[in-house]
């Protein structure tokens, strides 16, 4: 084989490698969810590699026009395939470590429902 | 126990059995293939047994009182979960723990019953996710454990009677039981240190913040215990 052709081989093998992480469970990641009117929930995910069942930390917080962020969640966990807000609650599908798979990781489904709190000021139910 | 000796010996032996019994301090439940990156690739590896109770196809009698050491991957602050399981760790990690481990619970002055619980082993990591500059995790290969906390038996005050003991393997763990938490992580460190084969820059541990150094913020609410196998991409700790 010609030596322009390796070359060119070469240079385009990683194109076409496997993506290490294709879910994104080992790098920081962000959410933006609408929390009904024009309210809204960012979502923060760290990767902080230990411990290895949970090596990330989501914080999300309801941002409230012209008021501080208030705290929705803070906790530790494996892999998160969504975030959303069903009736009033934001709705998260975890994926936990289980050491059954073979690669040992973020795996095994659950979903796991946190309230949503209100805005400062807001009327109950209007958040 | 004679049809049990008769079927015993009419059966082939196991890669199970054979593992079983060549460990004399800790039980392991299945034996398993661990998936690392290249260039390990496929590594052999035991999953660990959690609760005395487990059954194993070798095992016909139970003791009462449990001398085994245990390693569950339940959550330490619940009541033990049904179905709950150990980690996977390497064939050779398990090697070292069954070697050492009993020394070292004994440091806290656990006498049996002794049972690890949320502990976290292999997890398969890319060498270059989340890591850049810096070699796998041990965990990759299954020669690490994340311990959350540890129960067992001890003596009573004054050695008399029995009493059980729960620490949690924490910073919070480690502020109210800093002898015991530091007489387990020198033990284990020393014992590493010791060990051969063993690869070079290995420190044994990773402990909360306050602990004998290495220690981060990272480990404030669990201990990185892991084991020196000499590996062609895993480096330190």
């Amino acid at each position: 084989m010609p030596l322009n052709v390796l070359l060119i081989i070469g240079l385009m093998a990683p194109l076409f490698a496997k993506d290490a992480d294709p879910n994104g469970f080992f790098k920081d990641r962000t959410w933006s969810i609408s929390a009904g009117g024009k309210n809204k929930i960012e979502a923060r995910s760290q990767y902080l590699e230990e411990p290895v069942q949970r090596p990330n930390r989501i914080v999300a917080h309801l941002i409230c026009k012209g008021q501080e962020p208030v705290e929705v969640l803070s906790k530790r966990y494996c892999g998160i395939n969504y975030l959303k807000e069903v009736g009033g609650k934001l709705e998260v599908l975890f994926l936990d470590y289980d050491s059954s798979s073979p690669e040992g990781y973020c795996t095994r489904k659950r979903i796991q429902r946190f309230e949503i709190p209100n805005c400062p000021g807001a009327k109950k139910g209007s958040r | 126990m004679l049809a049990f000796w008769e079927t015993t010996q009419s059966n082939k032996t196991t890669e199970v059995d054979m593992v079983s019994r060549d460990f004399k301090d800790i039980r392991v439940s299945e034996f398993v293939q661990l998936a690392s990156f290249e260039p390990e690739g496929l590594l052999s590896g035991v999953r660990l047994q959690c609760t005395p109770g487990e059954q194993r196809r070798s095992s016909f009698f139970v003791p009462a009182r449990n001398t085994n050491i245990m390693f569950c991957e339940d959550d330490c602050d619940r009541r033990p979960i049904p179905g709950a399981r150990g980690p996977k760790t390497s064939l050779e990690c398990a090697n070292y723990i069954d070697t050492f481990i009993r020394e070292c619970v004994e440091a806290m002055g656990c006498i049996d019953n002794v049972q690890f619980c949320g502990v976290g082993g292999h997890a398969k990591r890319y060498k270059n996710t989340g890591r850049k500059n810096k070699s796998p995790s041990r965990h990759s290969t299954g020669d690490a454990l994340d311990l959350f906390g540890v129960k067992c038996t001890r003596r009573g005050p004054g050695g008399v009677g029995r009493q059980n003991f729960n620490l949690e393997l924490s910073s919070k763990g480690r502020a109210r039981n800093t002898k015991e938490y530091d007489a387990f992580l020198a033990c284990w460190r020393d014992k590493m240190e010791k060990s051969r084969p063993r690869a070079r820059g290995h420190k044994g541990a990773i402990a909360c913040q306050g602990a004998e150094k290495p220690n981060n913020a990272l480990h404030n609410d669990h201990i990185h215990l892991s084991c020196p196998t000499p590996r062609r991409r895993t480096g330190g700790t």
